[in-house]
């Protein structure tokens, strides 16, 4: 019985293994690669896709996940299904790549056929290694309505970061921009902070525009030795203090905010529902589709400061996963991906910042990024000098535990926002469990 | 009609009995395959992963218990979590019953005209895409730019932060939940589609009223729906995710954390399997007590026909 | 000729007494059927807006201009006859086995008497309430282990074992509340149980077998979740998940995607108008009564 098992069993291993080389020898390498986006971004990849084959011979199978791309990864690589080649949440990307599943992209990097990119676009893992870089750059600005700034008199935010307002200097604007039903600003006797015709400002609730900020106070959301969290230091605390405060002390900014931010931000533009919107530089692209559409007029400024001018960043990575069997072609493919050749088209519509060195420095890519009808006039210093002098990389370009840090501070922030609490004790009462997220964490990348 | 036992018909019955189980079982032998292949294979797959730090990647470990005492002790979102997940799921279940029940009571009226017109027309919100209909009720809950506070403003109310407070967050989502009532309203039509008109009439003979007839035909009458409803909906409730998913990402405050959103974020973005799927245990132990007090509650009630 | 008829209709209104209680029954369901409404208007509205006039403050009920170019743009670029193929393929053999196996487990569960029954009606039940993301990784595992991912049969085999157990259980209720008196007499006929099922209780049950075939008619047309997991393939995609693809990371074409979406409601409520005849007059139809 048992000599039937090992016969039975060294026959199915001498069937797979002849199956195995008779497919590596005989099956040209065929590549996966997987991402989301939309129908637009989906072609521009299939193009660039198509390039690639065409110039190395190297087939590749698109994999196009619109939604929900995070449990489509995680699905697949609990099958070891996992592609080749392919895009990775932001969030995600450190904590993958400290658990094994994605390789070094350094070779690729330092092969020449990689314009060089911005260490600020550069996902490092535990062990230092660079697991991902991004396909586009994304700052966070203020979009303004000039139309509405000209309307009351105020002179419009500075473009440069040597120019930048402090925080205080922001505030006292705010307050010029402000207006209740009745014309009334705030501070004036009889303002209806109930009934507000235009705010000032609006920001989006997210990560990327308290990053900003903490970096512009001189901390993060974790300290400067990667050791321990800063969301309850005293500056932290300042920061998100001053921010509930635009909404609940001064009255300039809405309570709450949605999703379509960034999107309905042509709209309040349209009707004059907010002067200023705080978001990230992809929002030009529908800007520019509003102005051609429904005729509104905008420009770009840099943030307000703390401390100093600062922004954070963030760009969706190209990553090569560990599953691969050709890694010499993996990472051939994604350096081609990561070619800002081919998403030129991206960077015109206003979607994307190039990721590329050059592109920030190079007069003549410069004349080529820039694009009538999509940048406009402060374009140059307000976000490509910005990006290229003042930005903090996002934690999760280092960290693998953001997600878990995010989920419990942004919450937090929620009742602060909405005025029930203080910072300080927003950021007290989470404190102890930040503490043991960070203690977990380390424990793990340490194993 | 009742059928007499025929006398020393031991062995006839036992043939009849076999007859029935042959029966009974080549009729639910599909459901029977779906279940043990295709649902109860992965539920052991999962509960064995419940007991083991297993992430997706790589290794795994057996922990014993580990997993749910850390949990039920530890976890910083597991009750906010429960407590956020069975109001809304009581919340729902009575708003949208009351609802649909009402809407088919209404539709079931003799006096009504265009009752195929009515029916459809209740039924759409329901077949409305989950994007769509999630991006519209975030913008009539925009505490500034939103249409119900518009309205309030206009006729002198109070208005509300709705899904954007802490305390207003569950009891919106529970609006929204009623409004979509369609799939419940057309089973209770159905359900009293079947109710005797003969024993209506027989009330009235009586002199009793509507309220009687109510309480004492129709409810009755329709208890086999009024059950099923319940139950799905108690147990749809508890398994909600698109509205916290999409609309508040479990806030603000973790006010709308569902625990179908807190497993799915253990499980797809901490890459935490064995914990999530710790939480789902519990999640299912707590909805079998659900289930078994529901089905005391009404069982013996429940009238069929 | 039209007059006479028009007078005709005047005189019966008359002489009907409209009662105040019928009146009030009127408002309260044009107060419903507004708010009803107000997603299919606000999705048609935005859909021939701008982008940015969708989100206007205060809302605007109509655009300034519309624009009925936004769905020559919509389907410009979208297979939608492709998708709708792939999701006629996987939803017309669905529905079907799920019509028919829970119409046959719910047989048994209700009306049949035999030892285990209610060990399988808990296991259906007990189906329902674990949370699904759990279960995702291993189902996919089983369908990847005998290479049926990329493919429809998950959904298949899915609809045609069981067709879900929330369909099984109220094929259940349903089968219960009918007479016993029906199955008993057939069988002094002489009629087998498959008999039985086929002539007697299908017809009874057409109804709820209809409400059962429009529930998962929406459920798998709307279905984006379970094609997204198993599809890699995106010529394989359905209507629902192609639709996501109007949406972008940082630039999400609202106008379009409700375009898509209103055009793809239409089809789903013309089904529910025409079916709703059947499965809720039908009951009064067959002369059936408790």
């Amino acid at each position: 019985m048992k000599k039937m098992l090992c016969v039975l069993m060294a026959l199915c291993l001498m069937l797979t293994m002849g199956i195995v080389t008779v497919a590596s020898a005989e099956e040209p390498i065929k590549l996966t690669f997987s991402s989301w986006g939309d129908a637009a971004e989906k072609a521009i990849l299939e193009s660039a896709l198509a390039k690639f084959t065409e110039e190395t011979g190297i087939e590749v199978e698109y994999l196009y996940t619109p939604e929900d791309y995070v449990t489509k990864m995680t699905t697949m690589a609990a099958a070891n299904e996992l592609p080749d080649v392919g895009y990775l949440s932001e969030p995600i990307v450190v904590q993958w790549a400290n658990e094994g599943m994605l390789l070094d992209l350094t070779p690729a990097l330092e092969s020449g056929n990689v314009q060089a990119k911005m260490d600020s676009n550069k996902f490092i893992d535990k062990n230092g290694n660079v697991v991902g870089v991004s396909v586009a750059d994304e700052v966070v600005l203020i979009y303004y309505n000039p139309d509405y700034f000209d309307a009351m008199g105020v002179e419009y935010p500075p473009a440069s970061g040597e120019e930048a307002w402090t925080w205080d200097e922001f505030v006292a604007v705010c307050k010029q921009l402000t207006v209740d039903q009745n014309g009334k600003h705030p501070d004036e006797e009889g303002f209806d902070p109930d009934n507000i015709r235009t705010y000032a400002v609006k920001m989006d609730d997210s990560d990327y525009v308290y990053e900003s900020f903490l970096g512009s106070n001189n901390t993060g959301v974790f300290t400067e030795d990667k050791q321990g969290i800063a969301l309850y230091s005293d500056e932290a605390v300042e920061v998100f203090q001053s921010i509930a405060d635009l909404i609940n002390v001064h009255h300039v900014m809405p309570s709450a905010e949605d999703a379509a931010s960034s999107m309905d931000m042509s709209a309040a533009f349209l009707s004059n529902s907010c002067a200023m919107v705080v978001t990230g530089q992809w929002a030009f692209q529908s800007l520019a589709i509003a102005a051609e559409e429904d005729g509104i007029n905008y420009d770009v400024g840099v943030l307000p400061y703390f401390a100093k001018p600062n922004t954070a960043n963030t760009g969706t990575p190209v990553v090569v996963f560990k599953d691969t069997k050709h890694y010499e072609e993996a990472l051939l493919l994604a350096s081609y991906i990561m070619n800002t050749d081919f998403v030129i088209d991206f960077i015109h519509s206003g979607l994307w910042m190039p990721v590329s060195e050059d592109w920030y420095t190079d007069e003549a890519l410069i004349d080529e990024w820039l694009t009538e009808g999509v940048h406009p006039e402060h374009y140059k210093t307000a976000v490509i000098d910005w990006a290229m002098g003042y930005t903090t990389p996002s934690a999760y370009f280092t960290m693998g535990c953001v997600q878990q840090v995010e989920d419990l501070y942004l919450p937090a922030l929620d009742n602060v926002l909405l005025g029930t609490t203080t910072a300080k004790d927003a950021m007290e009462g989470i404190r102890g469990e930040l503490d043991k997220v960070m203690e977990n964490y380390l424990a793990s990348i340490a194993g | 009609m009742s059928v007499k036992k025929p006398s020393g018909g031991r062995k006839r019955m036992t043939v009849m009995q076999r007859n029935e189980t042959i029966a009974g079982y080549l009729f639910v032998l599909p459901l029977l395959l779906g279940i043990v292949f295709l649902t109860y294979g992965q539920f052991i797959y999962s509960l064995v992963i419940s007991f083991t730090d297993w992430s997706v990647f790589g290794s795994q470990h057996f922990l014993g218990f580990a997993n749910y005492a850390k949990l039920l002790t530890e976890d910083f979102f597991f009750w906010k979590s429960i407590k956020a997940t069975v109001l809304y799921a009581f919340g729902s279940v009575i708003c949208t019953q009351l609802a649909a029940l009402a809407i088919a009571l209404l539709l079931n009226n003799k006096n009504i005209r265009g009752k195929a017109f009515f029916r459809t027309i209740f039924y759409i919100p329901s077949i409305v895409p989950a994007v769509a209909s999630c991006l519209l009720w975030m913008w009539m809950f925009n505490p500034d730019f939103g249409l119900f506070n518009a309205a309030l403003r206009a006729i002198g109310l109070p208005t509300s932060k709705w899904i954007y407070a802490e305390s207003s967050a569950v009891p919106s989502l529970v609006l929204m939940s009623a409004w979509a009532c369609g799939a419940p309203m057309v089973i209770y039509l159905s359900g009293l589609a079947n109710v005797s008109p003969t024993l209506l009439e027989a009330v009235d003979i009586d002199g009793g009223g509507a309220w009687t007839k109510f309480i004492h035909i129709t409810i009755p009458m329709i208890s086999p729906v009024l059950f099923y409803n319940t139950l799905m909906g108690v147990i749809g409730g508890f398994m909600t995710f698109t509205n916290s998913y999409v609309m508040t990402e479990g806030g603000p405050n973790n006010a709308t954390l569902f625990v179908n959103y807190l497993i799915y974020r253990n499980a797809f973005q901490y890459n935490e399997f064995g914990y999530a799927s710790a939480f789902a245990w519990i999640v299912f132990a707590v909805l079998a007590v659900c289930t078994i007090v529901i089905f005391r509650v009404f069982g013996k009630k429940v009238y069929y026909g | 000729m039209a007059k006479s008829k028009e007078v005709q209709a005047l005189g019966k209104l008359n002489k009907q007494r409209v009662r105040p209680s019928t009146v009030i029954l009127y408002i309260i369901l044009i107060a419903g059927t507004l708010v009803s409404l107000v997603p299919l208007y606000w999705m048609f509205r935005s859909s021939v807006m701008s982008n940015a006039e969708i989100f206007v403050f205060p809302p605007l009920f109509f655009p300034s201009t519309w624009r009925w170019q936004n769905y020559v743009k919509t389907f410009q670029n979208f297979a939608a006859l492709m998708y709708l193929r792939n999701t006629l393929w996987i939803l017309v053999p669905c529905v079907i086995g799920t019509v028919l196996t829970s119409a046959m487990a719910g047989y048994s569960l209700g009306r049949l008497n035999y030892p285990g029954r209610n060990l399988w009606f808990i296991l259906t039940i007990g189906a329902m309430i674990l949370p699904g993301h759990v279960v995702l990784i291993p189902q996919y595992l089983t369908y990847s282990a005998v290479r049926l991912t990329n493919t429809y049969w998950p959904f298949y085999l899915a609809a045609w074992f069981g067709g879900g157990a929330s369909n099984v259980f109220l094929m259940r209720q349903f089968m219960r509340t009918l007479p016993k008196d029906y199955d008993e007499s057939a069988m002094i006929d002489g009629a087998s149980r498959v008999q039985i099922f086929l002539r007697i209780l299908v017809p009874l049950c057409a109804p709820i077998m209809i409400t059962v075939a429009i529930f998962s008619f929406m459920a798998y047309w709307n279905d984006f979740q379970g094609p997204l997991i198993y599809l890699r393939s995106d010529t394989k995609f359905t209507l629902a998940l192609g639709i996501l693809s109007l949406r972008g990371a940082y630039s999400s074409k609202w106008n379009y995607i409700m375009a898509a979406s209103l055009v793809m409601v239409v089809p789903a409520i013309i089904l529910f108008a025409i079916g709703q005849r059947y499965f809720i007059e039908g009951i009064v139809l067959t002369g059936v009564k408790g």
